[in-house]
């Protein structure tokens, strides 16, 4: 329900869990999936490392086709989707909804900004030469970050489907916790491209 | 899941369609064949889980015949050598994948909750599609054999081998997806278990006093919650290589096989734990059960198990001594390998203190107990044989290794789940199994299970490759290869057997007296309800005191130490009659649509890209159509709710169940 | 149940975020993580535009110094933003068990790989 008058002591709706531990089956659940998550793009983010440099003559390598200004760009317009995440699930704790739509509305539109950077950034490099099929760098490369951008297209799919629940007023307070659930993935999703950047782009 | 006042009321498979989403009929039946499509309970999943993966043994089983009749004289011609290939990768294959950890899967989901006094897992209709899934990564698996083959590069698929040149034909594709495939369903449920251990015990379970299978699940399930992803991105890899001409293991451009080996053994030595877990666990409620003991040591025991767990993660390149890693790395490796052996003898000490001084009877499930032991012993010590790396360099690949992980997952693993057959068989089916023909069936295993293997160590001493189709006359391999052989067939006999006693002991139960919720004595919390166990599981749900609480409530002990019974097993179990108020979960076509998509994406990224697009619109519709389901059909509870005026809407399930008392409210969690 | 009102992009604006702000004081917290967040991206980026201030280019002081960047932000989300701060520390564990077995598994498979494997 929306409250005009929202004022400075609302109360935050936090759900009894009476769990052994406390905790929600969903959150310990999505917290689970994450922790295995990060085993999945480990092996990935390896496999580039391994892959690093194509051999000689096989098309070009990482220096030659990183544009890190773009990409900086497109990991700060990332960076700010969790803002933008985190203020959503503040907003429908407060049972503010009308908040909770706008800051949804404005994460998945900061996450496609990102997916439609990264069509831009593989066709550029397409462009100079590196297809996915090039060399061991490329095919490892656009291995690691479109399997990144399949995540970050998912979550922008279950962002539309909370913004469509909250729509049709199928998102109450008492659910409050799937939009947080949602916002851990998103998050996480997050995490994993501040590591590509600093481990994939800057560090040779 | 929400307790209400209103009786349980499943039964009915003929009420008028409730819809949702406005289309579709939420399924009702309980009982009959088609409540078994639908069903969310944890039991009839659990069961399914150990049908399927005994159908995949027998199938896996024929495959090992195969290999054994080839090898039954030198120059044998049963086979040709791609068909050998084919048949000993898809033995492997099925028999880890679609037999070992499934079993220990159907073990898992059907005690677990009910050692921990819950009445479902956290999320029933996640577990149901991970048995959907499950099955159909197997059924894909098998459909090679139909479509041109199966794969024929070994259960580990190491590159270049697996890539295009070496293998044109699609076996490697289906084993690859069918696997991906399996992997989803192995993912999704150890979540699923994880959080059902953590969140959903019975009040006063803490950690330390639950029974050690339920230890060994929690182990097992973090060892795949974080083992599976290593080989899902290794599969991913293998993917891309084979059906889009990516370079991850092209030589020409770089690639490097080695990436392949150490990322298949960093999930595959923690698998290897994962397998052997649920059979220790197992062993360990049994033998207490028959020394009428408590297990000496819990503590070692929980975190011998734990520690096996943790250390899983170190040794993986003890698979790849002979592969060049460099002294470094073996010397390390080599180490770590010598450790782990040491939370293992911890366990074999442990079960070996628990029967000494006890009151030991010798029925079938002890006397697997016992195989296991015995034959775990036996593979443990070959396999510390291989950690020291010179002689591991003269044993890599031959037959010794084969006889040493045959004694480790059929001597260790798969002799624990027979004693778990034999014993929770009464538990599940409500029919104790033919005591007699269950120790025939013990004996027959065990002869033929050493008549298969032992002579292997012998063989690969001798310098017998393994996955060499043939072998020529002179080398000294025939008398040794033909009493393996012989023992295969007493092995496969054992298991039809195993089959027989099962229709038989079900024929003669009906003129024998039901077994009881206690037919052992035992120890633990499952047998204090009724066998086979209600749909509800419990009903009051136990408050539990301490450790083995079911056994203190049976027995006392006088001021010297004498065991003197305090209540019959009447006054401390739960009967199923009288009323029984519990609203459980209700079933849905979800969990199994959105696993028969998975297959169907899965020829389509081998023949045609529209089938990709049918699977995939049919899986995402279906988890759209889950998503919007509430778990519990708002409806169900409504027409038999003599107390209630009005129906709990979906969304006001919460609420309702926060002003119940507190059982109540745990029973909400359960929304998955 | 609130009318639905649909929001377009123009509407996300900071009058938003200040009403925001004032309504709930952990949101005040979450813009300046955020803050925090853009100038450790900003000092990523000068030190791949001025490599020599730290050794140069892939040098063990850039590495270093571009790590512990690449660690902070990640640790600044986890805390703030995924709320480990505020909830039950065993999440903070599941998580971080899954993260420390991923960094020393790979690592170890990378030195196995390409450094200790010269020797042989």
């Amino acid at each position: 329900m929306f409250d005009p008058e929202v004022g400075k002591d609302v109360e935050v709706f936090h759900p009894v869990h009476d769990t052994n531990t406390g905790i929600s089956n969903t959150k310990l659940a999505m917290w689970l999936f994450l922790g295995s998550e990060c085993l999945l793009f480990g092996g990935l983010i390896t496999t580039y490392l391994v892959y690093k440099y194509p051999l000689a003559g096989q098309g070009p390598g990482p220096e030659e086709v990183f544009d890190i200004p773009f990409t900086s760009a497109s990991s700060f317009v990332l960076l700010m989707s969790s803002l933008t995440m985190v203020l959503a699930v503040s907003a429908i704790e407060r049972g503010d909804h009308h908040r909770l739509r706008a800051w949804l509305v404005a994460t998945a539109l900061l996450g496609s900004a990102f997916v439609a950077g990264q069509v831009y950034e593989f066709t550029a490099f397409y462009n100079e030469g590196l297809g996915f099929t090039t060399s061991r760098f490329s095919s490892a490369f656009y291995g690691l970050t479109g399997f990144h951008g399949v995540h970050v297209t998912v979550g922008i799919i279950m962002l539309v489907s909370m913004l469509l629940l909250s729509l049709r007023g199928k998102l109450p307070e008492h659910k409050a916790e799937s939009v947080e659930i949602v916002g851990l993935y998103w998050h996480f999703v997050d995490l994993v491209w501040i590591l590509i950047f600093a481990v994939v782009y800057l560090i040779p | 899941m929400t307790v209400t006042d209103a009786p349980l009321e499943l039964t009915s498979g003929d009420e008028s369609p409730r819809r949702t989403l406005g289309v579709f009929a939420r399924p009702t039946a309980a009982t009959g064949w088609r409540s078994w499509f639908t069903t969310v309970d944890h039991k009839k999943i659990g069961i399914m889980y150990g049908a399927t993966a005994l159908f995949f043994f027998i199938i896996g089983g024929v495959e090992a015949l195969l290999i054994r009749a080839q090898l039954w004289a030198p120059r044998g011609t049963l086979l040709s050598a791609d068909q050998y290939n084919q048949v000993f990768t898809m033995h492997g294959t099925t028999m880890i994948f679609l037999v070992v950890m499934p079993i220990g899967a159907a073990f898992a989901n059907y005690l677990m909750p009910l050692q921990i006094g819950a009445r479902d897992v956290a999320f029933p209709r996640i577990n149901a599609f991970s048995f959907w899934a499950f099955l159909a990564g197997g059924i894909f698996l098998n459909s090679s054999w139909l479509l041109g083959g199966g794969a024929d590069g070994g259960w580990f698929m190491y590159a270049p081998n697996s890539t295009v040149t070496f293998s044109p034909s699609n076996g490697i594709d289906f084993w690859n997806i069918g696997l991906l495939i399996t992997g989803i369903a192995s993912l999704t449920g150890a979540v699923n278990l994880i959080v059902t251990v953590l969140n959903m015990r019975a009040p006063g379970m803490s950690l330390m006093k639950m029974p050690i299978f339920t230890w060994m699940t929690l182990v097992t399930q973090f060892l795949l919650l974080f083992a599976i992803p290593v080989l899902t991105a290794a599969q991913f890899l293998l993917l891309f290589d084979r059906n889009f001409d990516a370079a991850f293991f092209d030589i020409s451009k770089g690639g490097q096989p080695l990436l392949w080996e150490h990322l298949f053994w960093i999930f595959g030595h923690p698998e290897v734990y994962l397998m052997i877990l649920p059979a220790f666990g197992l062993v360990s409620d049994i033998l207490p059960v028959f020394s009428r003991k408590p297990i000496f040591g819990y503590t070692f025991v929980v975190f011998s198990g734990v520690a096996i767990g943790f250390m899983g993660w170190g040794v993986w390149a003890h698979h790849m001594f002979v592969s060049g890693i460099g002294p470094v790395s073996v010397l390390v490796f080599s180490m770590a390998t010598m450790f782990i052996a040491v939370p293992t003898g911890v366990k074999i000490l442990n079960w070996t203190a628990t029967m000494v001084g006890g009151k030991i009877k010798l029925s079938a499930p002890m006397l697997f107990c016992i195989g296991l032991i015995t034959m775990f012993t036996i593979g443990g010590l070959s396999g510390v044989t291989h950690s020291v790396a010179p002689a591991d360099t003269q044993q890599t690949d031959t037959y010794y290794i084969v006889a040493h992980f045959h004694y480790v997952l059929f001597g260790g693993a798969f002799f624990g789940f027979m004693a778990g057959f034999y014993f929770y068989w009464p538990k599940v089916f409500g029919y104790i199994l033919n005591e007699r023909l269950g120790k025939a069936n013990f004996w027959l295993m065990f002869v033929g299970f050493n008549l298969t293997f032992g002579p292997m160590h012998v063989l690969g001493l001798q310098g017998m490759s393994r996955r060499i189709y043939t072998y020529d006359a002179g080398y000294g391999f025939e008398f040794w290869n033909r009493i393996a052989t012989i023992g295969s067939f007493l092995l496969a006999s054992s298991i039809a057997l195993f089959i027989f006693n099962i229709f038989y002991s079900r024929a003669k139960a009906k003129s024998l007296p039901k077994p009881g919720p206690d037919p052992w004595d035992a120890r633990t919390l499952e047998w204090s309800i009724p066998s086979p166990v209600p749909a509800y599981n419990y009903d009051p749900i136990p408050t539990v005191e301490r450790l083995d609480d079911f056994w203190y409530r049976k027995y006392g002990e006088t001021e010297d130490g004498r065991l003197v019974r305090i209540a019959s097993t009447e006054e401390v179990t739960q009967s199923a009659e009288g009323e029984h108020n519990v609203h459980l979960p209700s079933p849905s076509y979800w969990p199994l649509v959105a696993a028969v998509g998975l297959p169907i994406v899965g020829w389509g990224l081998i023949y045609t890209w529209w089938l990709c697009l049918i699977g995939g619109l049919l899986t995402a519709g279906a988890l759209y159509a889950w998503a919007l389901e509430p778990p519990d059909d708002p409806e169900a509870g409504h027409h038999h709710d003599p107390h209630e005026g009005s129906a709990p809407e979906g969304e006001l399930a919460t609420d309702e169940a926060e002003s119940g008392d507190s059982e109540a409210v745990r029973e909400v969690e359960t929304v998955g | 149940m609130a009318n639905p009102t649909h929001y377009g992009e123009d509407s996300v604006s900071t009058a938003v975020l200040d009403g925001a702000e004032s309504a709930y004081p952990r949101n005040r917290l979450y813009v300046q993580i955020a803050i925090i967040l853009a100038v450790l991206t900003a000092l990523e980026v000068m030190v791949h535009s001025f490599p020599g201030v730290f050794g140069g280019m892939g040098s063990p002081g850039y590495v270093t110094a571009l790590l512990i960047t690449m660690f902070a932000k990640f640790w600044a989300v986890g805390y703030f933003f995924m709320h480990l701060k505020w909830d039950n520390r065993l999440l903070t564990r599941v998580f971080y068990t899954g993260f420390i077995l991923a960094v020393l598994v790979y690592v170890a498979l990378m030195l196995t790989l390409n450094v200790f494997s010269q020797g042989g």
